[in-house]
């Protein structure tokens, strides 16, 4: 059936209502200045006529020259199909009556497959939407996703069906999880929605964790605190006792007491004792009517790390080169720095005696034995350790390094070979190879190159753009000499080379290298002149920032900043239901940083002692780019999404998730028939109760197709323009007639 | 009997080990149009000479020099202003140098060569305050770093008594121009035969080798900024202070 949607007026005037208002105020003028002639007729009855004459002339004048317009949009009411959503999230297993909501939705569409009268599609919806076989879904573990979108579902199938699609019917029982969304915001989606609540009338009793609210980075030794609002359906509820747990430890008990709405909240603290990933579990008292137990416990991850990067700098004697670090790494606010100068040597004479001198020991056995594992970096800069009986501490280095720690050796006469470090643990560690001997060095001025495919590394990449990257590199001040290093280690990534002095294959000698040691980082500057990407480079162009980003960039990739990882994984959510479908993407590139691109990978879900869960293949794309999909375990705890390479099980990057029997979906179980009803509302759909489900011929399955707009101009017809012509003519025939002129 | 095997010392100066010359700490000398020759000469290499004995520093033993105008300027982040005489507003360019280089992280000490004169001091007022704007230099409290960056030193020393106070300018932190009356370069000075070229007035016992020192401490301070400061040397600075009392 066709009907007028809408209409409007316009005006076919140029200029619109502007250029209307001035014609008015003109014809309004024209009509004034008349009346005083007209007023000096005798006789009322041809006064009025007159008058009556000369406004019908500048009103039909007026609207001639306006030419008002009326637009109307034309729509015609088609019957299209009828798609039917089902709510699949976990919200819908509550078994508030004899069977949960999902089973009896789930008999409700039986129903009108066996009336068979009206066709429909079926879907089902929770986090997403997507088809449903309604001979797969069984009566058991149709409701397994971790969130509701209604919103999100409806946008999704009027994307599906576009033009084809008549009406929606939705049942859910209303609980979407969806933050700030309203059901008015489905009103301009423009599809009718009739809605069904499963929302049993009998009241089912629950206590419940509904929120958690806990930063996801906590400080290692330092307080944190987590947020937990509680909830308890008993009119006349106890306090809840919440305990916060970690590693099946009590951590903290604090007693929540309710409002009348039966609402609380705590707040628990606690002290990570351990950098990484700690998952934190809180739970309340289980009682035996308790309709929800997996709402009774909740869980959460944080990323344990330290307030400050503790960085032990030894420099073996003052230096620009060791003064402009120094002073880079003391500026900066997040690096906890601990320096130890050797300001002079048994060789110097101070001509003083040590009471007069401000110098200390330097305290080898504090720094190497007790305190080596609380550093993140360490970094000898121009430091040889034979004069200082340190040949026992390289050892604990090495060791150090392997099991996590981070060590940089910045050249210099003192350093690599130069400074006696071959044959010694750490030459085992560096990511090059050194040239024994105290004269193993290379003089004169140069200017390093980038190293082959590593224009792509943090610590050479200064800023995003190659083309602008290469200048940033060429305008540096040269450095002056250099360490002779003679070749790099294995998996070592030369960033910097020397533009002339090669090693022993012909390759170009490393100047900056990178790499891994065990569980560690280990980088090798083989120059004391870096200084200059300072001072002199300022001196040349004005700008001494890449000096700074150079070394920023260094102590971040050094101490495992995730945001400089070369490959990182990305979770869609940090929490899922048990079995629930855990999606992310992972960005995989070498130790150069270049992608891994066409590579087979495996991809692993892995619980806190390894033990594997899942186990699947993914391949990367051009950019190194994989998809992720995996099920969460059943057990609710802490786990791993891992990608390893099949070949030497090498791990390329991982993320931390958790697993929850609950969840947000079961924190609140309390249908919301209101929601569902207020959406067939402004949808002029239709909304009903799950005792009286409606059959679905019952249902307008209608939509309005647009017809398309028609105008409607009436001033332009030639009628109009005799008519203003005899209006005027009668009253210039009346005014001669009457004695005016 | 102190100043012959000083002077023995000298012959015998250690050798430096570096990645070419170049890489050495430069004590290098600022040439001002129109102020004259060098009142002293020698002192940048002889400070220098002492702070590669005295330390583990690596210097350069013949200094260079080069003008707050010149780009070389940033090549070497360490100056030594010493001048005796008034000389004329420094140019556009100098001013911009100056500026520039301390604002990048250089160290300049300036040093009066005729402190019982005023034209000197008038003329680096005057500049310093073209440069950094009035009031920039202020008085070194005795509590600063400077004193005891390598040697423990009360008070600042050089050819003569001079004032209780260094005066320095301070940038981010840091005391990035250090101004001395005291002429620390004529306490510094030798001839070609090792000797003094000065007297020190009024000749207090030690008063020369606290120059000398003052002068290491100055290097070392360039060198380590605050280091002196750190939270693990305090307990050992208190202590000697105390035993110093």
């Amino acid at each position: 059936m066709e009907e007028v949607a809408s209409w409007s007026v316009k005006l076919g005037v140029p200029g619109g209502p502007a250029v209307a208002t001035v014609v008015a105020i003109l014809l309004l003028l024209l009509a004034l200045m008349s009346v005083r002639q007209i007023l000096g007729v005798l006789g009322s009855g041809r006064r009025a006529a007159l008058i009556a004459l000369r406004v019908l002339t500048l009103v039909i004048a007026g609207l001639l020259a306006l030419q008002p317009q009326w637009v109307t949009e034309r729509v015609e009411n088609v019957e299209g199909r009828l798609s039917v959503l089902l709510d699949v999230s976990r919200s819908m297993s509550i078994r508030d009556g004899d069977t949960t909501r999902a089973e009896r939705a789930r008999h409700v569409i039986g129903r009108w497959r066996e009336q068979g009268n009206v066709p429909f599609d079926l879907h089902g919806f929770g986090e997403r939407l997507r088809p449903l076989e309604w001979d797969a879904i069984g009566s058991t573990g149709l409701a397994r996703d971790d969130d509701t979108r209604i919103q999100r579902a409806l946008e999704q199938v009027i994307d599906e069906q576009g033009e084809e699609l008549g009406a929606v019917v939705l049942l859910s029982d209303g609980s979407d999880m969806a933050h700030g969304w309203l059901p008015e915001h489905a009103a301009k989606l423009g599809v009718r929605t009739h809605t069904i609540s499963f929302a049993s009338s009998r009241s089912i009793t629950d206590e419940g964790i509904v929120r958690v609210n806990a930063d996801p980075v906590a400080f290692l030794r330092q307080a944190a605190e987590v947020e937990v609002s509680v909830r308890s359906t008993r009119v006349a509820g106890e306090p809840l006792v919440v305990t916060l747990r970690h590693e099946g430890e009590v951590v903290a008990e604090a007693t929540a007491e309710l409002d009348e709405n039966g609402e609380g909240k705590v707040v628990l603290p606690f002290t990570p004792a351990a950098i990484g990933r700690a998952v934190y579990t809180l739970s309340i008292p289980l009682s035996a009517d308790d309709a929800v137990p997996e709402n009774n416990e909740r869980a959460f991850l944080v990323r344990v790390t330290r307030d400050k990067l503790r960085a032990l700098l030894v420099c073996g004697a003052p230096s620009w080169d060791t003064r402009f670090l120094r002073a880079f790494l003391k500026s900066d606010p997040a690096i906890d720095l601990i320096t130890f100068f050797i300001l002079r040597t048994e060789s110097d004479l101070t001509m003083a005696p040590a009471e007069e001198l401000s110098l200390i020991p330097f305290p080898t056995d504090e720094l190497f034995r007790e305190h080596l594992d609380s550093f993140d970096i360490v970094i000898f800069q121009d430091f040889n350790y034979g004069p200082y009986q340190m040949a026992r501490y390289l050892r604990r280095i090495h060791d150090y390094v392997q099991k996590g720690g981070a060590f940089a050796m910045v050249g210099g006469t003192k350093s690599f070979g130069a400074g006696g470090y071959d044959r010694t643990p750490l030459a085992q560690i560096l990511p090059v190879k050194l040239a024994p001997g105290t004269h193993a060095l290379v003089e004169g001025e140069f200017s390093p190159m980038i190293g082959p495919d590593a224009s792509r590394h943090p610590l050479v990449e200064l800023v995003p753009d190659a083309t602008r990257n290469q200048e940033v590199w060429r305008d540096l001040a040269p450095l002056l000499g250099a360490n002779r290093l003679t070749g790099l280690r294995e998996d070592a990534v030369a960033l910097l080379t020397h533009p002339t002095s090669v090693i022993d294959d012909g390759s170009p000698m490393p100047v900056l290298a990178v790499g891994a040691a065990g569980e560690g980082r280990v980088m090798a500057l083989g120059v004391d002149t870096s200084w200059r990407w300072g001072i002199t480079t300022a001196g040349l162009h004005g700008d001494a920032s890449a000096y700074e980003r150079f070394w920023d960039r260094a102590l971040r990739w050094l101490a495992r900043d995730p945001l400089l990882d070369p490959a990182r994984i990305q979770t869609d959510r940090s929490h899922y239901g048990t079995g629930a479908e855990v999606r992310g993407h992972a960005l995989l590139r070498d130790a150069a940083y270049a992608p891994i691109t066409g590579a087979k990978l495996e991809l692993l879900v892995l619980d806190a002692s390894g033990e594997i869960f899942a186990q699947r293949e993914v391949t990367t794309d051009g950019e190194g780019r994989a998809e992720l999909e995996a099920q969460a375990p059943n057990e609710p705890g802490g786990y791993r999404l891992v990608v390893r390479d099949p070949l030497g099980g090498k791990v390329l990057a991982e993320e931390g998730f958790v697993v929850e029997a609950g969840g947000d979906e079961l924190a609140d179980p309390r249908a919301r028939p209101e929601v569902l009803a207020e959406l067939a509302a402004v949808t002029a759909g239709s909304h009903h109760r799950e005792d009286a489900p409606p059959a679905l011929d019952e249902l307008d399955r209608t939509r309005a197709r647009a017809l398309g707009t028609a105008l409607h101009a009436p001033f332009t017809s030639p009628w109009f323009f005799l008519l203003v012509t005899l209006a005027f003519a009668t009253e210039w025939a009346l005014r001669r007639a009457w004695g005016l002129r | 009997m102190v100043g012959a095997s000083l002077a023995l010392l000298w012959v015998h100066a250690p050798t430096a080990v570096a990645i070419g010359e170049d890489t050495l700490l430069d004590v290098r000398r600022v040439v001002i149009e129109g102020a004259g020759e060098a009142p002293r000469p020698t002192a940048a290499r002889r400070l220098a000479w002492e702070v590669r004995q005295r330390t583990s520093v690596e210097t350069r033993l013949e200094p260079t020099t080069v003008r707050l105008d010149d780009p070389q300027l940033f090549a070497s982040p360490m100056l030594y202003w010493s001048g005796d005489q008034t000389f004329g507003p420094l140019s556009e360019a100098e001013v911009i140098g100056l500026r520039r280089f301390v604002e990048f992280g250089g160290f300049v000490l300036i040093d009066d060569a005729s402190p019982d004169a005023e034209g000197f001091d008038r003329s680096v007022r005057n500049a310093l305050k073209a440069v950094f704007g009035e009031g920039a230099l202020r008085p070194l409290p005795e509590t600063h770093t400077v004193y005891r960056s390598f040697y423990l030193l009360k008070r600042p020393y050089g050819r003569v008594e001079g004032p209780a106070q260094l005066e320095a300018v301070e940038r981010g932190g840091r005391a990035a121009v250090v101004y001395s009356r005291h002429d620390l370069g004529g306490a510094w000075e030798r001839d070609n035969l090792g000797n003094y070229r000065y007297q020190v007035q009024p000749g207090r016992r030690g008063q020369r080798e606290m120059a000398i020192r003052l002068g290491v401490n100055l290097v070392l301070y360039a060198l380590c900024l605050d280091y002196k400061d750190d939270q693990v040397h305090s307990p050992f600075i208190m202590r000697r202070r105390a035993g110093q009392k």
